[in-house]
């Protein structure tokens, strides 16, 4: 539920967070990733298929435990994210941003006058069904708890990052080594010096800006790695990774 | 996600309880009513549709804001109520309890062993997907937590109140007045003296013994009435009889400026 657990404040105030990607579209994952610990969940409604209802099923299945949740939206169309922060989720994030005319487009879209664009009903879930609040209130609590993820992917991105680490209510930069990687025309090649050059460009911009930059582990040993080079932000993958590590490995086990 | 309920402590130490029964399966009514201080929502599943994953959404629905969820079962079917169970929801409410054996049924039905026979599954939603504690505990846990209302509607029923009232897993009796006058052979006259005198000895019974009386309360007057003769657990209409008396009451008001 928005603002519930001040997940905002937390990316600010460098707390450390365990985030995590929802890519199956059931509750009970959601509530088990709750009770294992995540702060956070990103539902990736990018590459996966999330119906509104199974979305604010979602939603309502991390609430029961007062976990903070943000869906990746494959653009900046603000209708559909409107839509999606009236369920009561706390953050958007988009990928690929290529500018900082893309970048101030989300945020348009998440916050409310005066500082975005975003259409205003102060009765939906987000808004306690205007049960709680006045609407002014709300507007004012929605604008101060919602947060904003970018994802640098590109060469645009990358020549745009400083304007785009300008606009205050950009919470989160993360980066896709990925898609830099073939933006650059090395695709394939995550590990390239000038790939990795520009990576930790991204990083080391981006934290020095007061952005929050998750970092991606898969071990727990890459999590201490992490956690000695500065990050707070830990990322964990994705349900659908740990369920394809698990099976994998036990099946693994098995035929042998 | 069978959380520490609130509303057993509540109903073991007679404290009052708002409830209001859910007939739209949408876990926004639910929230609604929990935002608006509905500490028992109770889903009537004898007389409205729901799925068993929609009931999973309104539990969910209802947890979101501090509330809590029974439903009411059609019949005292043990499987079914195991699996509604599973969702989470704190009790079940059972309809047209006419015995004593009846209701040791539904005891059994709701609690595991060695109080009852309820199927054994430590890692569904009730359990904390098994995350939270060991089986054997859960099991004892979930036998302190869960609660049982009975709805006596008969005049057998309440003949045999007296013995249904000893069974300590018992946690609440409702009366139908409706279904008590029919079966005293006045349909629709609940205030028949027969059916009144009958329904009174009946609350006064369940008031005075160890379990909660629950009793409608769709007005200040009625609520009035029925705290006077011990009730605490008090439902004040459904979602159903909500949309409707506020829908009524203003089109009403306004069509009166409208048609002048």
């Amino acid at each position: 539920m928005l603002g519930r657990n001040n997940i905002r404040e937390k990316m600010k105030n460098k707390e450390p967070l365990i985030s995590c990607m929802l890519r199956f579209p059931v509750p009970a994952t959601m509530e088990i990733l709750a009770l294992a610990g995540v702060d956070l969940v990103i539902i990736d409604n990018e590459h996966y298929p999330f119906n509104p209802q199974t979305l604010i099923d979602l939603v309502r299945a991390a609430d029961v435990h007062g976990m903070a949740t943000c869906v990746r939206v494959p653009n900046c169309e603000p209708t559909r994210i409107a839509q999606i922060m009236d369920m009561g989720v706390d953050g958007i994030m988009v990928p690929s941003v290529d500018s900082y005319e893309e970048a101030m487009q989300l945020v348009n879209a998440v916050k409310y006058p005066p500082l975005g664009t975003r259409g205003f009903c102060p009765i939906t879930r987000a808004a306690s069904y205007g049960m709680k609040m006045k609407p002014d209130e709300f507007a004012a609590f929605s604008n101060e708890k919602s947060f904003v993820i970018v994802q640098i992917e590109t060469k645009s991105g990358v020549a745009d990052l400083e304007k785009i680490l300008s606009i205050p209510d950009v919470d989160v930069i993360e980066y896709g080594p990925s898609d830099l990687a073939a933006s650059y025309g090395m695709p394939g090649h995550n590990d390239d010096p000038q790939i990795q050059t520009i990576v930790n460009e991204i990083i080391s911009k981006a934290l020095s800006a007061g952005k929050d930059v998750p970092y991606m582990v898969h071990s727990p040993e890459a999590a201490i790695e992490a956690l000695e080079k500065g990050f707070t932000h830990i990322s964990l993958g994705s349900d659908q990774q740990m369920i394809t590590a698990g099976i994998r490995a036990l099946v693994g086990e098995v035929k042998k | 996600m069978l959380f520490e309920s609130k509303l057993k402590k509540k109903m073991q130490h007679k404290k009052p309880i708002l409830r209001s029964f859910l007939r739209f399966p949408d876990p926004s009514v639910a929230e609604i009513m929990a935002l608006a201080g509905v500490e028992m929502i109770t889903i009537d599943q004898e007389h409205y549709p729901f799925d068993d994953e929609e009931i999973e959404k309104v539990v969910r629905a209802a947890q979101c804001f501090g509330s809590e969820v029974l439903v009411r079962v059609p019949c005292i079917d043990t499987e079914h109520i195991g699996s509604i169970l599973e969702s989470g929801c704190t009790g079940i409410v059972v309809p047209h309890v006419e015995t004593y054996e009846e209701a040791l049924e539904v005891v059994r039905a709701v609690k595991y062993s060695p109080i009852g026979n309820r199927g054994f599954c430590p890692i569904t939603r009730a359990a904390f997907y098994g995350m939270r504690m060991s089986p054997a505990e859960y099991a004892a846990y979930a036998n302190t937590q869960t609660i049982i209302i009975l709805m006596t509607e008969t005049k057998k029923g309440l003949e045999n109140l007296d013995r249904i009232l000893t069974i300590p897993e018992v946690d609440g009796i409702a009366i139908g007045p409706s279904d008590v006058s029919a079966s005293y052979g006045y349909p629709g006259h609940p205030e028949n003296p027969v059916v009144k005198a009958a329904i009174e000895k009946a609350q006064s019974q369940i008031a005075t013994s160890g379990k909660c009386l629950c009793a409608q309360a769709y007005t200040i007057e009625m609520a009035q009435k029925v705290l006077a003769k011990g009730a605490t657990v008090l439902n004040v209409g459904s979602d159903v009889q909500l949309l409707d008396s506020s829908f009524t009451n203003l089109i009403d008001s306004i069509t009166k400026i409208t048609t002048k």
